[in-house]
Order: C-alpha cells, then sequence, then structure tokens
C-alpha cells in the first residue's frame, strides 16, 4: 500500500474532521476566486467605455471629471465648448489629418432619468466599443447618415434639399414604413414654416442602448421626447419627439444606458444655443456647443494622441485627457485597495484553514500515536509516517482548493446572468481570473490557478511540517506499551 | 536462528536516576522453535521484546537475528530488517481504524521494499478463517477476529521470528484456545520461530519450552 493511500485512508478515517477542513479552504478559495473575477469584472467594465479612441476633448478643468462625465454619465455635465473644437477635427481642421474619426458628445437631457447624448452616427462606425467589438444592432440600424454631412457644411444646408434627401435616404431603409406615421411629412413641414417641422426626418433619429431599451419598453418605430436636464420643467415651446431607428446590442458600457440622437436634433431643441434663442432648422454653427468630443487618431499614426493633447492643453478653454490613463489612476486609488482588502480577507480564510488542518492533525495525535507505532512496528521509517501526515495534510488542502475552484467557477457561473443584466459584461463558469506577478522589470499574467496551488502545496507543506515532525519523533516503544 | 547475548537495558527516571530492567547473558532461539515467555508484571518482558525487534536499543549487547546482528544497524535498516524477518503481534488494538482487513494485512507488505504480494495477503487471511471477511474494517471484527488477522499481518512478510505479546489475553476464554492453535500452526507451517508472552499458565504450559524472564535476568549482576 503506497503512503499515498495510507494517507488518503487516513483522511477517510476522520470523514468529518477532513470534510470541515476541506469546506473551510474550499471556501477561501471560492472567495479569492470570486475576488479576483470581480476584480477582473469591475476593471473590464470600466476600462471597456474608455476604449475605442484615444483622447477626449472637453471644457478645461479636471481630467477625471471629464472623463467620468463623458463616459461614465457621472455627474453633472460640466461647460460645453465651441462647436468649432470638433470641427478642428475634421478633415479640413487643424487636426483633421491626423484623425480617423472625431464624434462630439452633447450631454444636457434625459429621457426617464437616461442620459440623451446628441452624436453623429459615426460613433456606432467609426468607433469600437470594446477593443475588436463594434457596435452592432440588435434591432434597425444607425440613424441618418447625412449628420455627420451637415455638421461638415455647417448649417448651410437647404431646406428643400435637406428633405428630399431625407426622403430618398428613408426609402431605402427597411424601417421607412414603421416610422412615417411619427415622421412629419415633408410637404407639411415646407408650409408650416413657422413650425418648427422644419428639420430633415433623419435629424429626429435615435439609436438606444441596450438597458434603456429594456427598461423603457421603447423599440424601433417609437417616439420619445427628451426632458432638458436641470429644468424638466418649463415646457415653452414643444419639441419634436425624436424616433427610435436602432436597438444596440449589450456592450457592457455605460453606452448601454443612454438614448443617441442625430447630433443635428439635439442642437435643434430649445435651450440648446448658445445664447438660449430658438432658431427653426438647424443651428448656425456660432451658436453651437459641444460637451466633449471623442478623439480616434489615425491608427497609423499613434503618436498624434500626444501631439493633439499638448497642443489642445495650451489652449485656455479647453482639454485634453487621455481616458485610459485616467481610468486606470481611478482604479489603482479605489478599486485596488477594495480588491486588495478584499483578497487579503480570502488569504486569510485560506491561512485560517491551513490552521485547521494543524489542529485537526494534533487533535487526532493520540490515536494517531498508536497507528504510527503500528505502522514502524511493521517496518516504516521515521520518514515514512512523516511522508504520510504530510500528504495528509497536502491532499487536504489540494481537495479543499480544487472543492473551492469548482465553487467559485459555480457561484460565477450562477451569478453570470445577473452581471450580464445589469452590467453587460459576460462572465462565465470557465471564466479564468489572472494575477500580474512582477517578473524581472516586467509583469506576467498568469492564471490564479498556477499561483494559488503551488501556494497551497506551500502552505500546507508548512503547516503540515509541525504535526509530521511530531509523528516522526514518536517514541514507538512508549507508544506501543501506552495502549496494551 | 534468534541469539540475544549480553543485553543490558535500563531506564532513565525523570528524576535522573536509572532504573536497570534487563540484564540477559544469554538468550537463543533456534529456527520454528516455539517458546512461552512468562514472568511477573514488570519484570521487563515487554522490553526485550522490543529489543529484539529493533525497536528500543540496548545500553550493551548483540541481537542476532537469522546471522545479522540488529544493534550495528543504523535505524533506517533496522527498520527494514523488522519488516522483513520479524512479525510482532500485541495484545490488542494490532489494527488501523481506518484500514479494512485485507488493507491491514497489506500494510504489513507495505514497507519491506518489495512488491506487496495481495494473492500471499488473502491466502493467509483465508487460513485464519476470514476468507469472507476481506473488506470488514475492524470495528467490524470481534477482538478475536482482529487478533487472527493481526496474525496473518505478522506472517505475511515470511518473517524468521514472531514475537506475540500475551495475543490472546483480552480474547473470551472460548476463543483463546482458538487463536493460540491458529498462531502456532501457522507459524509450524511457515517455519517461524515463535516466542509467545503470557501470564497465563494454561497458555504457557501447552508449550514444549517455557522461559521465565527473572530467570534469564541476571539484573543482580549488573
Ligand atoms: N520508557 C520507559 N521509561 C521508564 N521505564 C520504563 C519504560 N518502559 C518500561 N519501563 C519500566 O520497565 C519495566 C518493565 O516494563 P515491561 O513493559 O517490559 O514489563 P512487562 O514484563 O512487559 O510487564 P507486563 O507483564 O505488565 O506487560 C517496568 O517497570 C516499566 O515501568
Ligand atoms: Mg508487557
Amino acid at each position: 500500500m503506497s503512503l499515498f493511500k495510507i494517507a488518503w485512508r487516513s483522511i477517510q478515517q476522520r470523514g468529518l474532521g477532513s470534510t470541515l477542513t476541506i469546506l473551510s479552504m474550499a471556501l477561501g478559495v471560492a472567495l479569492i476566486v470570486a475576488v479576483l473575477v470581480l476584480r477582473g469584472m469591475v476593471d473590464e467594465s470600466f476600462r471597456r467605455g474608455a476604449q475605442g479612441y484615444n483622447l477626449i476633448v472637453g471644457k478645461k478643468g479636471s481630467p477625471l471629471q471629464l472623463v467620468l462625465n463623458t463616459v461614465y454619465h457621472l455627474g453633472t455635465p460640466g461647460e460645453p465648448i465651441p462647436w468649432t473644437y470638433y470641427e478642428e477635427f475634421l478633415p479640413e481642421g487643424q487636426w483633421g489629418g491626423k484623425v480617423a474619426a472625431a464624434i462630439p458628445i452633447c450631454l444636457g437631457d434625459n429621457f426617464q432619468g437616461y442620459r440623451v447624448i446628441g452624436t453623429t452616427p459615426d460613433l456606432f462606425t467609426k468607433i469600437e466599443y470594446a477593443y475588436g467589438r463594434p457596435y452592432e444592432f440588435a434591432a434597425g440600424r444607425n440613424f441618418g447618415e447625412e449628420a455627420a454631412e451637415a455638421a461638415e457644411h455647417g448649417h448651410a444646408h437647404d431646406h428643400a434639399h435637406g428633405h428630399d434627401h431625407g426622403h430618398d435616404h428613408d426609402h431605402v431603409k427597411k424601417e421607412a414604413k414603421t416610422r412615417q406615421p411619427t415622421m412629419v411629412s415633408p410637404d407639411d413641414s415646407d408650409e408650416n414654416e413657422e413650425h418648427h417641422h422644419d428639420l430633415p426626418p433623419h435629424f429626429l433619429e435615435a439609436v438606444i442602448g441596450a438597458r434603456v431599451a429594456r427598461d423603457t419598453g421603447l423599440k424601433v418605430g417609437d417616439t420619445f421626447e427628451p426632458t432638458h436636464g436641470v429644468s424638466s420643467g418649463e415646457e415653452g415651446h414643444k419639441h419634436d419627439p425624436f424616433t427610435v431607428v436602432g436597438v444596440l446590442k449589450p456592450t457592457g458600457t455605460p453606452n448601454d444606458q443612454a438614448l443617441f440622437v442625430n447630433v443635428e436634433g439635439f442642437l435643434a431643441m430649445d435651450g440648446h444655443s448658445k445664447d438660449g434663442s430658438h432658431h427653426h432648422g438647424p443651428l448656425p454653427v456660432e451658436l453651437r456647443e459641444v460637451s466633449a468630443v471623442l478623439v480616434k487618431v489615425d491608427p497609423n499614426n499613434p503618436f498624434a494622441a500626444n501631439g493633439i493633447y499638448r497642443e489642445v492643453n495650451e489652449g485656455l478653454e479647453a482639454q485634453a485627457a487621455y481616458p485610459l490613463r485616467e481610468i486606470s489612476i481611478l482604479m489603482e486609488t479605489f478599486v485596488g485597495p477594495i480588491a486588495t482588502v478584499l483578497l487579503v480577507i480570502a488569504v486569510l480564510v485560506v491561512i485560517v484553514a491551513s490552521v485547521g488542518i494543524i489542529v485537526g492533525i494534533y487533535n487526532s495525535m493520540n490515536e494517531r500515536r498508536r497507528e504510527i507505532a503500528i505502522m514502524r512496528s511493521l517496518g516504516a521509517r521515521r520518514g515514512s509516517v512523516l511522508s504520510v501526515i504530510m500528504l495528509e495534510s497536502l491532499l487536504l488542502a489540494l481537495c479543499g482548493g480544487v472543492a473551492g475552484f469548482l465553487l467559485g467557477h459555480l457561484l460565477i457561473g450562477a451569478a453570470s446572468p445577473y452581471v450580464l443584466a445589469r452590467t453587460g459584461v459576460e462572465i462565465g463558469a470557465l471564466q479564468f481570473p489572472t494575477v500580474e506577478i512582477p517578473f524581472m522589470e516586467g509583469v506576467l499574467i498568469v492564471p490564479i490557478e498556477l499561483v494559488l496551488l503551488p501556494g497551497l502545496v506551500l502552505l500546507a507543506g508548512i503547516v503540515g511540517y509541525f504535526p509530521a515532525r511530531a509523528a516522526y519523533k514518536t517514541d514507538v516503544s512508549r507508544a506501543l506499551s501506552n495502549a496494551n | 536462528m534468534l541469539l540475544v547475548e549480553n543485553v543490558q537495558k535500563s531506564f532513565r527516571l525523570p528524576d535522573g536516576s536509572t532504573l536497570p530492567i534487563l540484564n540477559v547473558p544469554r538468550f537463543a532461539v533456534a529456527a520454528g522453535e516455539q517458546l512461552a515467555l512468562v514472568g511477573g508484571s514488570g519484570s521487563g518482558k515487554t522490553t526485550l521484546l522490543h529489543i529484539i525487534a529493533g525497536i528500543t536499543r540496548p545500553d550493551t549487547g548483540r541481537v542476532e537475528i537469522d546471522g545479522t546482528d540488529i544493534t550495528k544497524l543504523n535505524e533506517a535498516a533496522r527498520d527494514l530488517f523488522r519488516a522483513n524477518k520479524l512479525g510482532y503481534i500485541f495484545q490488542t488494538f494490532n489494527l488501523l481504524a481506518g484500514f479494512t482487513a485485507l488493507e491491514n494485512v497489506l500494510l504489513g507488505m507495505s514497507f519491506c521494499g518489495r512488491k506487496p504480494d495481495e494473492a500471499r495477503a488473502r491466502q493467509l487471511l483465508e487460513r485464519v478463517g476470514l476468507g469472507k471477511r476481506f473488506d470488514h474494517k475492524p470495528a467490524m471484527l470481534s477482538v478475536g477476529e482482529q487478533q487472527r488477522t493481526a496474525v496473518a499481518r505478522a506472517l505475511v512478510n515470511r518473517p524468521k521470528v514472531l514475537l506475540a505479546d500475551e495475543p490472546t489475553a483480552s480474547i473470551d476464554s472460548r476463543h483463546q484456545q482458538q487463536v493460540l492453535d491458529l498462531i502456532r500452526e501457522t507459524c509450524r507451517e511457515e517455519n517461524v520461530a515463535l516466542v509467545l508472552v503470557t501470564h497465563a499458565p494454561t497458555v504457557s504450559e501447552q508449550f514444549p519450552r517455557v522461559e521465565r524472564l527473572e530467570e534469564l535476568n541476571q539484573l543482580a549482576a549488573a
């Protein structure tokens, strides 16, 4: 019979004690796994929103605030900057040549508490919400493509032309019919100049995030009226409702909780012009403002971001911020320490469980002494009985470890539908957390199993050593006499 | 086969004094010989068996078994020697509670440095009348059955000497004789020398040779 089997039999023999020890070890390990997965999830979900572009340009002030506000919809929007900043990123602008995409973000309105963001269709076509993951539509399509064009040409848009354009455009879209009832016909709007039915239909199109669609029940073809962020009560001049033309698939970013409307329509709403006056048709460029601009530099020239960053920040009115850098600082300052504390607690649980192994073995030392003496009388060496106890400790720790991994991943698997619904981040039972280990001036990113298992083995070795030494030193003659 | 010469053993007491227990000038047992070792309680019978088994080291003297002086061996070599050449049966609690009868016998083969021979273990268990009890844990066996399992285990490595320390003292009188007969018969079959410690005259009188420890022991001369 191998020493391994002898150790295993000894564990089986003390079934209840062994089970409790294994259970406490399993809980500790499951906790570690859960904390690590959770940390990775928070990290991932935070970083996601800040991916896909290089810079955020906004009003001068705290860069973190700008990022939190623009990306995570936290806090009230800061002061806007003149529209011209956005135009400098368009092809004819100062930085146009270095930029692959520039997306205006206009804030200030909400619908049932969800942010309404005025932007361009480029947001969903030129930018990915996470590396390698473009936006996808669960239903419908992107809002009117002409918007970008309109912005480029400023307000010099012939109404009739705009309408024709929009009309043609509508006909090629599948949803044209379903939208028809909610849309005002072009002829109608031409006749009623005094009413504000003077925007091309695609100016009043919207795309909504997955969570908004779920919670508000809005779907393609529905209309909604945004409320002005601060003063929702004063509705002097009623605005045309926006029509939902697309619903995004879940992205796991804060954008799941936002409604995106054509920036032209957004700017045409009351209270969105610089001087507070209200206009019919697209807002003249000198009256336009933008809360922030997402800038994605030419991928062939990634260092262009540095130049833009410097040049924008040299100005007096605007700042540029690196979103990922700000988020990393945030994570390191707040989320990191919390995760570390949880991790320390989890590791302590594992250590307590290991102490449980020592206590368990020591408590059974009296009956073990007899067993050790019997084995010695059968010719077992001191080293053999030491090994048996060490193996026992190791087996308890490893069983606990494996059970803990299963438990941890089972918990994650059970929680994943909830997490997906809440955050849009996909985690599965088979999500394996990684840890970063400093190694030769760099870090190695390894699965937690590769650290935890050797760690458990080491721990089991240390805690097993003490009772094993007692076994090693057992006075066989005395142990045999005592029981006889 | 077994030769104990000039073995002395004294124990150091907690108060620092030494307590002489054994001074055996000569004690010899031939191959396959069977003898009963009797003596008063505390006379040193168990201590002598421990010395023969290499569990306790004598202060002086030699213990030769099958041509090897075990007092010259280091501990590990003594352990291996014990596994191969000696069988030992205690009065009670011979078996490990977590192991089945068969596993307890196999345990006897686990430290001898050779591959365990499971067929031999089964055959011996059948010989001691436990052919149907292979998978029974000690708790499910009577004391007599436990002792018979211990007999099978003690003989499983084909030892030269079997040391039995009051092996039947805990068994009810009806089964005592059964176990005693079993020990003596199997030792005869396997040609194993038997040194059996007993307090019971009904046991010792069955042996062709009986040694009184007090007579072997020359404590006064020490
Ligand atoms: N480790 C030890 N330290 C001190 N004294 C010991 C030790 N082991 C045995 N003794 C003493 O040695 C003496 C002989 O003990 P031993 O167990 O050999 O006697 P025994 O003949 O087997 O007695 P019994 O018939 O009661 O089993 C006893 O007085 C005992 O107290
Ligand atoms: Mg005794």
